[in-house]
């Protein structure tokens, strides 16, 4: 018998048994929806947090002090000028800023608030992309040098200090200084930073220095040309700065795409987790599958013993019983798809992800169905095709 | 034909060996009708799975139109029986799911005949029968006579050596009975080669020859004296 012939025998004897046919299927549809669920939303997750990664620190890495190294920590690891010069003399990048950052209160003529003050130099404004001027303006270079005690807010902050007044030109004081709002300004968020609560604010570093009893600065932050001179870059900065500082080993960068790999293995390897727990519902599925179609072969004993009597040999009867269960299985698996891309994509609009379609996992789901479909309809299929056909027709 | 040397059969149980069958003989020419009678356990069934091939003998030779079957493997006894062997069981052994003319092309599916051509026999195969009418119905809407000339369609159309019924009558009416030993006995005439087991001597009287079995041996073989001659009712068809 040809395939074709063996492949509408098979469709007939699961068209027969339509109930048992699709109570068989439930145990893959609900292993293939949960593995489909999971590698979606995995995959889904990722991209999501990648993109935004991306938008926010392309090309991007942080200087800091290894906290590790024998070699004495001070206050001028890292300093303004070594920042400068550093801008100046690397052709692989683009911007490098010192940064310091600290939670302070602020207040304001209405109200005195939890802060997150930045300190820096006006390039930063240049290197981000995320920060839009609401009203007034940044700080600049001249801002820089002459440490002028001026203060940028972001906007819902300024609303708070001052209420419905305009910040722009008003004073505001931290601690023992008072401060000018210059501007005011918008931040993209990033997306799945459940914490940042606080209020951001950016001062002038040269200016936050001269508060400072020993002046220090916490990092760099620095960008790139493009994507192949950041390792040169990083390397330019350690190199530059342990031989200015006489210190070995003491400055460490990191790029944000190491942190983005590094998250990506972590979500890679909880993805893979979960979807080996959903594999094992599809494995249940799967012995499920051989339980019927042993049932399937005991009950159907008599037309086995018939087929083999009017010339059917062992491989016609295998075929027939291994198609079967590989159809009832390929179907589960094509309707588990289906459901597992319906639960992701529902749960992806609530969760505010983008929607995701990962061909991957659809067509690792339909291997594995299949593979379950032959693994576990082997041993039913192989115990019909050995039946000997005197003791099935006699069967009753 | 079919010739059979020296037939040994037996089954273990337990610890010990039961022999079925002790040396059996026979020698069944072209077109030949004969009958096979004989108590139960007599080995006349056991007799009858080794002529269709869906047992071998421990020992002895059988000779099916110019093949000697008894050494063939699994695979080429499947393609011995779907080419040489029509069965005609007791109870009938129809797919109940399937329609007559599926039941009816089974065994042309296993011998790689061509969709059309199995449509083509299939149909000639029942309107030899008289079932031209009962193509599409399945088993359970079909009386026992009408069963059983569905399985003769079926016996038939792969062309075969032989034809295998073993207690063809048994669960017929009388009449549906005397029906099939017509269709057999107008089979034999058109040059059928048949063999029919049976235990009733009112039904072996319709074939030429009787052949009797008793403890795993021939104890009779002889020509049927008084032949019984069966005629198909009128309403056959109409049922």
């Amino acid at each position: 018998m040809n395939f074709l012939e063996s492949f509408t025998t098979a469709v007939e004897g699961i068209w027969a048994n339509k109930m048992r046919s699709s109570l068989t299927m439930l145990g893959i549809i609900i292993g293939i929806t949960s593995v489909i669920t999971v590698t979606t939303l995995g995959e889904g997750g990722q991209n999501a947090i990648n993109q935004e990664m991306e938008k926010f620190g392309q090309n991007t890495f942080n200087v800091y002090i290894n906290w590790e190294t024998k070699e004495t920590m001070s206050n001028d690891d890292l300093t303004v000028e070594d920042a400068e010069v550093l801008s100046k003399i690397s052709p692989a990048i683009e911007y490098i800023v010192p940064y310091n950052s600290a939670t302070i209160e602020m207040k304001g003529p209405k109200k005195e608030e939890r802060v997150n003050l930045s300190a820096t130099t006006s390039d930063y404004f240049a290197m981000q992309k995320t920060m839009k001027v609401a009203k007034g303006r940044f700080f600049n270079s001249t801002d820089d040098k002459e440490q002028r005690a001026v203060v940028v807010l972001e906007e819902a902050l300024g609303e708070k200090l001052f209420g419905q007044m305009n910040p722009i030109g008003q004073r505001v004081r931290w601690g023992n200084s008072s401060l000018v709002v210059i501007g005011t300004y918008t931040e993209e968020k990033f997306k799945f930073d459940m914490g940042a609560q606080t209020f951001g604010a950016f001062v002038p570093i040269g200016f936050h220095q001269t508060l400072q009893e020993e002046p220090s600065v916490q990092t760099f932050m620095g960008k790139a040309i493009d994507k192949a001179s950041v390792t040169p870059a990083m390397q330019q900065v350690k190199q530059y700065l342990s031989r200015k500082h006489q210190k070995k080993g003491h400055y460490m960068a990191r790029s944000m795409q190491e942190s983005v790999d590094q998250f990506n293995q972590l979500t890679g390897t909880l993805t893979l987790i979960f979807s080996v727990i959903a594999g094992i519902s599809l494995v249940v599925g799967g012995v499920g599958v051989m339980n019927i179609m042993l049932v399937s072969v005991t009950e159907r004993t008599r037309e086995i013993g018939i087929r083999k009597a009017l010339g059917a040999r062992r491989r016609d009867i295998l075929v027939q019983f291994l198609i079967e269960s590989v159809i009832v299985c390929l179907i589960g698996g094509l309707i588990g798809v289906l459901f597992g891309l319906g639960i992701a994509a529902l749960i992806s609009h609530f969760a505010n992800l983008p929607p995701t379609l990962s061909w991957n996992s659809v067509f690792i789901a339909f291997g594995f169905s299949s593979a379950i479909g032959i693994f576990f309809g082997l041993y039913p299929a192989n115990k019909a095709a050995k039946l000997d056909p005197i003791e099935a027709l006699r069967y009753e | 034909m079919l010739h059979v040397e020296g037939l040994t059969k037996s089954y273990k149980t337990g610890d010990s060996t039961l022999p079925i069958l002790k040396g059996v003989s026979l020698l069944v020419e072209q077109g030949e009708f004969v009958a096979i009678m004989g108590p139960s356990g007599s080995g006349k069934s056991t007799f009858m799975n080794m002529l269709g091939c869906l047992d071998r003998p421990d020992t002895g030779t059988y000779m099916l139109d110019g093949i000697e079957v008894s050494s063939l493997k699994d695979q080429q006894l499947a393609h011995v029986r779907n080419q040489k062997i029509g069965f005609v069981f007791q109870s009938f052994n129809l797919l109940a799911r399937s329609t007559s003319l599926h039941n009816v092309e089974l065994p042309m599916m296993y011998a790689n005949v061509s969709r059309s051509e199995r449509r083509k026999r299939a149909t000639e195969a029942l309107k030899r029968v008289g079932l031209a009418e009962r193509m599409h119905h399945k088993p359970t809407q079909l009386s026992g006579g009408q069963k059983q000339r569905v399985a003769i369609a079926r016996a038939l159309v792969n062309r075969p050596a032989i034809l295998l019924a073993d207690e063809p009558t048994g669960n017929l009416d009388s009449r549906s009975g005397i029906e099939i030993m017509a269709m057999f006995q107008e089979l034999h005439a058109q040059g059928v080669t048949i063999i029919l087991v049976t235990h009733e001597l009112d039904i072996a009287q319709h074939a030429e020859r009787i052949v009797t079995f008793k403890d795993g041996v021939i104890i009779r073989d002889e020509r049927v004296t008084e032949r019984l001659f069966a005629t198909p009712s009128d309403e056959v068809i109409v049922t």
